[in-house]
């Protein structure tokens, strides 16, 4: 059987919660009474967690975590709070809103959004792929939206997006980022002399061609 | 008091310093790192002042050495004051740094340079608006005509500012650094930072990851591309509050012609070649008068003093290493590289990456990587250690490996010494061409065999400005400094190493074993052969060894035209000296060294085999 890595995370924090809210560890109907699932589901999902040395679990029945469920229990709970802060700070709201929300998208904010974010920002420029990024801009492909290096000399484009890898930040630290209008000033082969913000900027194929352009009339 | 001159590169802030310091300048690196910094000490009114010219740079949030540099310093609060150098044609662009200087709460003064030129093209900026925008001091100047450059110093002593100007983040952003000054108890500069993966505390790079992909999710674009476009929106609302423009005058664009495939090109090869000519002429005559000088007045009085031999041979090896070194160092590297800073300061180098940037493309690198090559004309060691500015390992790998065989200095006087003395100038010149068209083989292969992938090049294109004497000598003597500090010390070991195995009578020994080898494929006389084993040592001493060995300066009379033009031909490509392989284990590994040096040694010998079974 499987687990939802949102069910272990919520798993481990209970175990936490309850050992520290009532001082005993707690047993599987405990914690599913808190977490308000079947006890057999609970009990189920804690033979799991022990296979992974996670949690430990006494003959009596009584669950604690391990020092390796410990540590990603405390994990859990760091991001927890830092997300509760940051939506109460952006949406105003109160706290326990606040708090209710960030239950819901913690865990979502790891696995697969920081694996999209290594891809957008070429934290690992090996896998550097417009990946889902470029599947958004579909729609805008097919109304006219090209790469910057399909573009011809004397072109006035306006740069619709940047795929995040290599030198993404060199270009944005020189204004091209996009809804920055931009001029092709020269363009020799492939490689690109735009002029951006009154400066010219030498780019080569392999960068103009993760930049997405829309023409301008 | 310590003022740190800071701004984009090619706003003039070079210019600035070195008529703020005048004599005096101090080149010296960082600490820990390799970018050069210029320091000098002005007395004003008493007060001793501590000027640094900091390297140039686009932002504070790069990653870079220097910017990581520079944001060290401003993190730190090493200067007192930040002399901000913007460059008023260009000053939308040039607001963006300054910006991100006064989120950090730095004193600054703000130095609008350039500004004879912005006059002409019809811009007109209105100080007071924006010294009240942001706060700080403001002052224009034009550092070619040396126009108010005197009112830098007094205005940063008295009147410096921490200024503020207000960037206005998207909404996820501003609660994002909220959410971190609270947790963290972050500044606002740092909480900037650490959003975009910046930063040492442990508690807020944890709570920064956290949130930071709530914020891509949103925006679909990275933190950083989120962060640069705000502020330069806010620069473009400063930028439009404080311009206002004429019509500019049509001005002649060089560009339009430099650029170009037709004449660019053209006028790139001819520049080049024209530069190598140069310093071929003037530094074979140099040479002579250097090495002249040194036989009369050190190295015969050494031969004439009857000293016991092992003392004899360890000075006599020291003195020809400093002769070499000094007959080489003066008239080919440092005539080569006053060119050269003339090439670099005049902003035409920048052409010649971008024209040069599809060629290197094929060699799996691009146009920046032109630039460390061509240095490596005058001497390889400063120029591998300028491959450090290629973004990845695979570039740095190639250009290591084409660099090594860019023949330079020395190996310039082996091809001019022997072959354009004895066979022809020609012939000279077919040299290079033949270690070229090895260089783009090379570079070809090496782009399929190489792992790792590459990054391409990101250029700001100056305008063309003419050349600055002071400028060209600093610029001069940052790249020959890297030759006499680096090499030189390294040929003096080597070539007294090189002595005591001649007086112990191993390369003797050496030389016996490979002579018959060297005979059979390569057809050079035994003698050339030891010349050669010194040439591994030392480039340049190839072509002495050869003329003590063969026992006369008039070469043609003990070898064939052919032989000559082999021997110049293989100890131009074959292995590097030691300086160079000492460079490379250092910046690359020493797997990398001995791998270049396998490969120059086959290259070498190769190429001289096939000469002789062709000819």
């Amino acid at each position: 059987m499987s687990m939802e890595s949102v069910e272990r995370e919520d798993l481990l924090l209970a175990v936490s919660r309850l050992k520290t809210r009532t001082g005993n560890e707690p047993a599987a109907p405990d914690l599913a009474d808190f977490l308000k699932r079947s006890t057999a589901d609970i009990s189920d999902m804690l033979v799991i967690l022990q296979e992974r040395g996670e949690v430990i679990i006494a003959d009596d029945g009584t669950v604690s975590l391990s020092s390796a469920g410990e540590s990603a229990a405390c994990v859990v709970m760091k991001k927890h709070k830092v997300l509760e802060t940051f939506f109460e700070e952006m949406l105003g709201m109160d706290r326990a809103i606040a708090h209710q929300q960030a239950c819901t998208l913690e865990h979502h904010a790891s696995e697969e959004t920081i694996s999209r974010l290594d891809d957008f920002i070429g934290a690992k420029p090996s896998t550097c792929k417009l990946g889902r990024f470029i599947h958004d801009l579909h729609s805008c492909q097919t109304c006219g939206c090209q790469m910057l290096s399909e573009c011809q000399e004397g072109d006035t484009v306006r740069i619709t997006a940047v795929k995040g890898c290599g030198r993404a930040a060199r270009l944005a630290d020189l204004g091209l980022i996009p809804g920055v209008q931009v001029f092709i000033r020269r363009r020799l082969a492939k490689t690109f002399l735009v002029q951006v913000k009154e400066c010219d900027i030498a780019i080569s194929a392999d960068i103009a061609s993760s930049v997405l352009i829309e023409r301008c009339r | 008091m310590k003022i740190g001159l800071i701004g984009n590169p090619n706003v003039g802030k070079s210019l600035i310093f070195t008529q703020l310091t005048g004599i005096g300048v101090e080149i010296s690196n960082y600490p820990g790192t390799t970018v050069d910094l210029c320091s000098g000490t002005i007395c004003h009114d008493r007060q001793v002042i501590d000027v640094v010219d900091l390297p140039g740079i686009y932002s504070l949030d790069g990653t870079g050495s220097e910017e990581e540099l520079v944001r060290e310093t401003v993190i730190s609060g090493e200067y007192d004051v930040y002399a901000v150098v913007l460059d008023a044609t260009h000053l939308e662009r040039n607001l963006y740094l300054l910006l991100q200087l006064l989120e950090f709460g730095a004193s600054v003064v703000v130095i609008l340079n350039i500004i004879d030129e912005a006059e002409r093209a019809g811009v007109k900026i209105d100080t007071d608006r924006f010294s009240q925008f942001i706060g700080a001091p403001v002052i224009t100047t034009a550092a070619s005509l040396g126009r108010n450059i005197d009112q830098i110093i007094p205005l940063a002593r008295f009147h410096a500012r921490k200024g503020e100007y207000a960037v206005q983040y998207d909404r996820h952003i501003e609660a994002a650094i909220r959410s971190l000054e609270r947790l963290a108890g972050s500044t606002r500069a740092e909480a900037l930072l650490a959003l975009q993966g910046i930063g040492n505390d442990p508690v807020l790079m944890d709570a920064a990851q956290t949130i930071v992909p709530e914020i891509v999710e949103e925006h679909r674009m990275t933190a950083h591309q989120l962060i640069a476009g705000n502020r330069h929106h806010a620069a473009t609302r400063l930028a439009d509050a404080v311009i206002t423009r004429d019509d500019p005058r049509m001005v002649t664009d060089p560009d339009r012609y430099l650029t170009n495939a037709f004449p660019g090109i053209p006028i790139m090869v001819t520049i080049l070649s024209s530069m190598l000519l140069i310093v071929f002429m003037v530094g074979s005559y140099l040479e002579e008068i250097i090495v002249e000088l040194f036989d009369l007045f050190i190295i015969i009085p050494i031969q004439n003093a009857g000293l016991n031999p092992l003392l004899y041979e360890v000075l006599f090896s020291l003195a020809i290493a400093i002769q070499a070194g000094i007959g080489i160092a003066f008239p080919f590297v440092f005539t080569f590289y006053i060119l050269i800073s003339l090439v670099e300061d005049s902003g035409y180098m920048t052409r010649i990456a971008f024209l040069a940037d599809r060629v290197m493309h094929r060699f799996g690198l691009h146009g920046q990587a032109i630039i460390p090559m061509v240095l490596g004309l005058g001497c390889n060691v400063p120029a591998i250690m300028g491959i450090r500015q290629l973004g990845t390992r695979r570039e740095r790998t190639i250009a290591a490996f084409l660099i090594t065989m860019v023949p330079c200095s020395a190996r310039t006087v082996i091809i001019a010494g022997i072959v354009a003395a004895y066979v022809g100038i020609l012939a000279a010149f077919s040299i290079y061409f033949f270690v070229f068209i090895l260089i783009i083989i090379t570079g070809v292969i090496l782009s399929r065999v190489t792992p790792g992938n590459q990054l391409g090049m990101v250029l700001e294109l100056p305008p063309l400005r003419v050349p600055r004497m002071r400028q060209v000598m600093i610029r001069s003597w940052i790249h020959i400094r890297e030759f006499l500090v680096i090499a030189m010390p390294l040929l003096m070991v080597s070539s007294v190493i090189l002595g005591l195995l001649g007086f112990y009578g191993i390369t003797d020994l050496f030389q016996n074993a490979i002579a018959p080898f060297m005979e059979s494929i390569l057809g050079l006389p035994g003698f050339a052969s030891t010349a050669l084993i010194f040439g591994i040592l030392r480039k340049e001493m190839a072509f002495e060894t050869l003329i003590v060995l063969a026992g006369t300066a008039d070469l043609l009379s003990v070898m064939t035209k052919l032989q000559l033009y082999t021997f110049a031909l293989i100890s131009t490509l074959f292995v590097p000296c030691i300086s160079t392989i000492a460079v490379l284990s250092r910046e690359m590994g020493w797997k990398t060294a001995l791998l270049i040096s396998v490969y120059t040694l086959i290259l070498g010998l190769s190429a001289g085999a096939l000469l002789q079974l062709l000819m």
